[in-house]
């Protein structure tokens, strides 16, 4: 017996507003940071001055003597305590914990933690902690913490080393002796902050042996996890409960505070609060600051013969994702091209800096900034047009990747004309008065890391009402729209009777991340609408019902079975793969699929300031199927926004070992002022119906940069290879004056 | 806890603040002052609310000047239509501090007072000759604009004085133009910024000014560079050799927003803008 | 960041040096020094006011001597911290002494100033503002100790004991009214 029940056409491809736009927009919907619990206190960290120092005592004595603080807690503290069996936590390495034990080892590493009534006290008991510290060397650059007789961060990782991964494919010495032309240059960028708007904020509460954690993450599965071990009990006594982000894009990635208000409360024995302020956002995570050293060989017409990459990730003071989310950055720089040979080593490197973290095109942006550029480069160098070199080059189906994996399902040529049809490529520009003008394209891919999973658990009610359970977390990105768009074309019922649950802790997702989702969640949430379809036409069977045509078929036929509520499950594994097992050596399957970008851009230079004016922006995403075209641009367009921070303006500047700009009057950030009036995006689609859908939440951000430094470069002739591309950056590169 | 302090008149507010020049500070629109209490750079222990009092955001014009309240906010400056006729440079810098939002709020007084390099209209008030009313507990006095700032975030006014206004002359045949300069996002605060002002006789240009100000710690102004400059019709030559001679005079701050290289680079190019803005 | 200033005192080197090695002489001399209190032999418990702007500033801490090279250097150490930012400021204030024919001493200092924490987001230009304030202040005080100043600073500051970055205005009234004071001569007026 089949299900027959049809699905009801066109669900997918609407665009029908967010669930929640509304409250979204009128201000009434609910975030982390707006939450309290009943008895809740508030705590404070005091954070470390220096960026490596011992910590010699902490004098608490002031600090309690102050109204309203309760109690003070330091690293010494935690390690002692019985009640906190595992105090260092972290997803690749264990080398952090909730108060910094011992020594600080960057300028803002937390070293004590005050409990107080209110936040104010709380304030209050901070400022009168004494901490005696014994200033140690420290270290800032990458480099220089590899060197011989640098101060090391952590005893159990020598040499500062933080993750190094190696790939090689042919002979790339033979090849680049025998290329026609070899090109050569380095790339850096600095640290940058995903500035939520919603800082980072978290209340833990104990009830007897059971943690429950309301917290503004991406990842509740894996903070449930490490919260887990670190008290060194089962994950069923811990609860993590996410409400809509204020933003996270990639900074409530991993575990941040969360440690923090969980052994406080179970110390203090109620319940505390943590909330950050903005500077103190800036000290707890940002983007991996990176330099990547790039070599190509090319042939006489222009084909990449040979490519050597030479990549160094700054991973701050703790691990956090860095020693594999430098393979990820590996793999992310090589590009959309095709390489017979090719030589990368990347490596992460501990600092005495503020730890890297996630950041919105994860491991891309750094990468893409680089090899754009450079192909670019290598165009002006052969004089031949940028857009036919990446023609020439560009992977295509069935083509191998550097790894050894054929490709499958890529659209790298569909997305290069079309950005550049937009933006007129080869048209003639016409001029601005004292400005230099010109345009810029880039491509790029990313990879999405196997091996992930997420499960879903829908909840068909006799009533009509379905109910998803997911551990998804809507961060803006409309995940909660998107859920209820595909649960509602995969069971054929009213989007009205959908309601997407808020996480719990009730299933498994391994974060919300990736672009992950949509892609994900159609495959779960398929596999369990199926399994409700399936089970609504046994009891069809059972009881002789005609097969079920429409929805309402389905509630007759539950309660004439007397059933009030039917649960399917699905989940999504993304198949794993070994092509990570051994570091040195990757090979094999190295993305479950590809995700694919382009960016075109026109730029007008103001070449007596070096000012750089976006006139035009356009960017393509591969979407295999759009779920919602208006959330779809919009993912598009602000992606594209996203990307012109850090690639003309943000910069988390580092002196003295410490930062200097962490506010956001320091801190540039682009106004709706500095996007330009003409951004605009595509979404393409396979005309396959059944094809893959593609989440397409970052996929124009990497080439964002690189496209504006070609564009300035064919404008002006200068060439920056620094992000962010400041005016004073752009005019040097155009005057000839180093830094 | 900090004590809030809404006072009835001037003499009451002077009196306050006397009393305890680093613990009790002046609000106004509070765009500078709450954000350094939000960084917690400062705590002072009494703030002095300065808002009910009457007559301080007015502008008005007679013959000889026009006088802005010192709590008119930048918003009413920039949209007031006798500023926009009468002193348009001045107007063009109000609407470009900062977003609107922060003009919404923040007052002329309260920049002034706050003497951070990196503003927009001391630059102008300096160059247009302008001068801040003052009221103190030892009463009122008037000071020159350009007297006002005397280096980072300081100022000569003392103990308990507060500006109550900004006046400045109209009336002279004057051709003005400000150059604002960022280097990066729109919102940021100026890396540069050029007034530059002539002053005609007929067709001819009697007196030529210009003022650097952000790129230095107060506005410079550059007199004793252009006094000898007049006449006609100024030459390209000319123009060049002045904002480049303006450029080498400079003391210039090195920040997240430029280099001293970088500020004496840009300022050349603002020289010659404004004042080719302002030659007729 | 570096703060370098010079400035000549009419002195002779060895008094110059006995002067800068006298700590509580010395701290008198510098502007915003609290609650001099000697700890052990080349170590002393301070607290310095400091104020950049409307930021004022309380580092407590302590100043460490390093006599060994005097007469022709001498270095102060002197870190301590500021509870309200819980920002720390690091200062090592090495002079140089270098005797002219005349009686009078050359003092070339370098004045390496770190400030951490939330004061540091302050910025540099601040900073090295206020201190090069400091020093002047410093030297002139200095100068006035030692027997007449003619400092190669352009800009004198005001006397010990307010450490503000004070006013033009008031600045030249106060130069005035120490200058009555103490009959000494004083750069001419003006800016």
């Amino acid at each position: 017996m089949t299900t027959t029940v049809d699905r009801l056409p066109g669900v997918l491809g609407l665009s029908i507003p967010m669930p929640d736009a509304e409250e979204r927009v009128v201000g009434t919907l609910r975030y982390t940071v707006d939450h309290s619990v009943e008895g809740m206190v508030h705590a404070r960290l005091v954070r470390s001055p220096y960026p490596h120092a011992r910590i010699v005592d902490v004098d608490v004595a002031g600090a309690l003597a102050q109204d309203g603080v309760l109690r003070v807690l330091t690293g010494a503290d935690i390690e002692r305590a019985v009640e906190i069996p595992n105090p260092y936590f972290g997803l690749t390495r264990r080398d952090q914990a909730p108060l910094a034990i011992g020594r600080a080892r960057y300028g803002g590493d937390p070293v004590a933690l005050v409990i107080a009534e209110t936040p104010q006290s709380a304030r209050d008991g901070a400022e009168a902690v004494i901490v005696d510290y014994d200033e140690l060397p420290y270290v800032i650059e990458p480099m220089e913490a590899l060197a011989a007789g640098a101060p090391q961060l952590h005893e159990e990782w020598p040499g500062n080393e933080c993750g190094e991964w190696r790939l090689h494919r042919g002979d790339v010495d033979l090849a680049m002796s025998q290329a026609t032309h070899v090109f050569e240059a380095t790339y850096t960028s600095p640290m940058a902050n995903a500035v939520p708007f919603e800082p980072h904020v978290a209340i833990a509460a104990w009830e007897g042996d059971f943690l429950e954690v309301w917290t503004a993450t991406q990842w509740p599965s894996a903070v449930r996890g490490e919260l887990a071990h670190m008290f060194d009990t089962d994950p069923g006594n811990v609860q993590v409960r996410v409400f809509p982000l204020g933003g996270g894009y990639g900074a409530k990635s991993q575990l941040k505070i969360e440690p923090m208000v969980a052994v406080a409360a179970k110390m203090v024995g109620r319940p505390v609060r943590l909330e950050l302020e903005r500077d103190e956002v800036f000290l707890t995570t940002g983007k991996h600051p990176a330099v990547m050293d790039i070599r190509t060989g090319v042939d006489e017409e222009g084909r990449f013969v040979a490519r050597e990459i030479d990549l160094v990730y700054n991973g701050g003071a703790y691990a956090v994702m860095t020693p594999k989310a430098v393979a990820q950055g590996l793999l992310r720089s090589i590009g959309p091209y095709r390489f017979p040979n090719i030589r990368i080593r990347s490596r992460g490197v501990y600092t005495n800096t503020v730890p890297s973290g996630s950041f919105r095109g994860a491991m891309t942006n750094q990468a893409a900034f680089a090899y754009e550029s450079h192909t670019d480069e290598i165009a002006e160098g052969l004089g031949i047009d940028p857009f036919d070199l990446r023609e020439r080059n560009l992977l295509q189906e069935g083509d191998v990747f550097a790894s050894g994996q054929v490709m499958h399902d890529i659209h790298f040529q569909e997305l290069l004309r079309d950005v550049a049809a937009v933006i007129g490529w080869g048209e003639e520009t016409a001029p601005t008065p004292g400005k230099a003008v010109g345009k810029g394209i880039a491509v790029m891919v990313k990879t999405t890391p196997p091996g992930t999973r997420s499960e879903v658990r829908v909840e068909m009610r006799s009533d009509g009402d379905v109910l998803v359970h997911t551990n998804s977390v809507d961060m803006g990105q409309g995940v909660l729209g998107t859920l209820t768009q595909l649960t509602a074309h995969h069971l054929g019922v009213d989007i009205g009777k959908v309601r997407v649950q808020d996480p719990d802790s009730s299933t498994f997702d391994s974060m919300t991340a990736g672009s992950r989702t949509t892609f994900v969640a159609d495959h779960a949430i398929g596999e369990a609408c199926e399994s409700i379809r399936r089970q609504v036409a046994e009891l069809a069977d059972r009881s002789d019902h005609p097969s079920p045509r429409t929805a309402a078929d389905y509630e007759e036929i539950m309660l004439g079975a007397g059933i009030t509520s039917l649960i399917g499950e699905g989940a999504y594994q993304s198949p794993p793969s070994d092509a990570l097992s051994n570091p040195l050596d990757i090979k094999g399957e190295v993305a479950d699929h590809w995700h694919q970008g382009a960016v075109a851009v026109e730029v007008a230079v103001d070449v007596e300031t070096g000012k750089v004016e976006i006139l035009r922006c356009h960017g393509a995403a591969w979407a295999g199927r759009v779920v919602n075209p208006v959330r779809a641009r919009q993912q598009s367009e602000g992606s594209i926004i996203f990307g012109l921070g850090p690639a003309l303006f943000e910069e988390v500047i580092v002196a003295d070992g410490q930062v200097t700009n962490p506010n956001l009057s320091d801190y540039m950030i682009p106004s709706i002022v500095d996007v330009p009036i003409e951004l605009t995006s595509s979404s393409l689609e396979s005309p396959d119906r059944d094809a893959a859908i593609h989440g397409v939440g970052e996929m124009t951000i990497p080439a964002v940069a690189p496209a504006i430094a070609n564009a300035i470069s064919r404008a002006t002739g200068a060439r920056v290879r620094q992000m962010p591309m400041t005016s004073e950056r752009v005019l040097r590169a155009i005057v000839g004056e180093p830094e | 806890m900090i004590r809030f302090v809404e006072p009835r008149d001037l003499q009451e507010a002077c009196a306050v603040l006397a009393d305890d020049e680093w613990g009790n500070k002046v609000i106004s629109g509070g765009t500078a002052l709450v954000l350094m209490m939000a960084q917690g750079l400062i705590a002072p222990s009494t703030l002095v609310n300065i808002g009910r009092l009457q007559g301080m955001d007015g502008i008005s014009r007679d013959d000889a000047r026009i006088t802005i309240g010192a709590r008119a906010t930048h918003r009413a400056i920039a949209t007031s239509p006798e500023v926009m006729q009468w002193l348009p440079a001045l107007a063009d810098a109000c609407g470009r501090v900062g977003n609107v939002r922060v003009r919404n709020v923040g007052t002329l007084g309260g920049n002034l007072a706050e003497a951070d390099y990196a503003a927009d209209p001391p630059t102008v008030l300096v160059g247009l000759d302008a001068v801040c009313h003052v009221t103190g507990p030892h009463g009122a006095r008037d000071l020159p604009v350009a007297d006002l700032a005397t280096g980072f975030y300081s100022t000569s006014l003392g103990p308990g004085e507060i500006i109550t206004a900004v006046s400045v002359p109209i009336g002279e045949d004057r051709v003005s133009a400000y150059e604002k300069f960022v280097s990066r996002s729109s919102e940021d605060r100026p890396c540069v910024g050029v007034f530059a002002t002539a002053r005609y006789d007929g067709s001819s240009i009697e007196k030529l000014r210009v003022v650097v100000g952000a790129a230095v710690a107060v506005p410079r102004l550059c007199d004793d560079i252009t006094g000898s400059v007049a006449g006609d019709a100024l030459e390209d030559a000319t123009i060049r050799n002045m904002a480049a001679a303006i450029s080498e005079a400079i003391d210039p701050i090195e920040d997240a927003r430029g280099s001293a290289w970088y500020r004496r680079k840009v300022t050349a190019v603002l020289v010659r803008r404004a004042v080719e803005r302002v030659s007729r | 960041m570096l703060v370098e200033e010079t400035f000549t005192v009419a002195a002779p080197k060895a008094e110059v040096a006995r002067f800068l090695l006298d700590v509580p002489r010395m701290g008198a001399c510098v502007p915003g020094v609290e609650d001099l209190q000697r700890v052990d032999e080349d170590r002393y418990a301070a607290t310095l006011l400091v104020r950049m702007g409307p930021i004022q500033a309380r580092f407590k801490g302590d100043v460490t001597l390093d006599a060994g090279g005097a007469p022709d250097t001498i270095v102060a150490t002197a870190s301590g911290r500021d509870a309200t930012t819980g920002s720390v400021a690091q200062v090592t204030f090495s002079a140089d002494l270098v005797e002219n024919g005349d009686g009078s001493t050359e003092i070339r200092s370098v004045s390496d100033v770190t400030i951490r924490g939330r004061l540091g987001q302050f910025g540099s230009g601040v900073v090295t503002s206020t201190a090069r304030e400091m020093v002047k202040s410093f030297a002139q005080c200095a100068g006035q100790e030692l027997g007449g100043v003619t400092p190669d600073t352009d800009q004198p500051s005001s006397p010990p004991g307010a450490a503000s970055v004070i006013g033009r205005g008031l600045l030249s009234w106060l130069r005035d009214i120490w200058a009555r004071i103490f009959h000494r001569g004083s750069r001419g007026g003006g800016k």
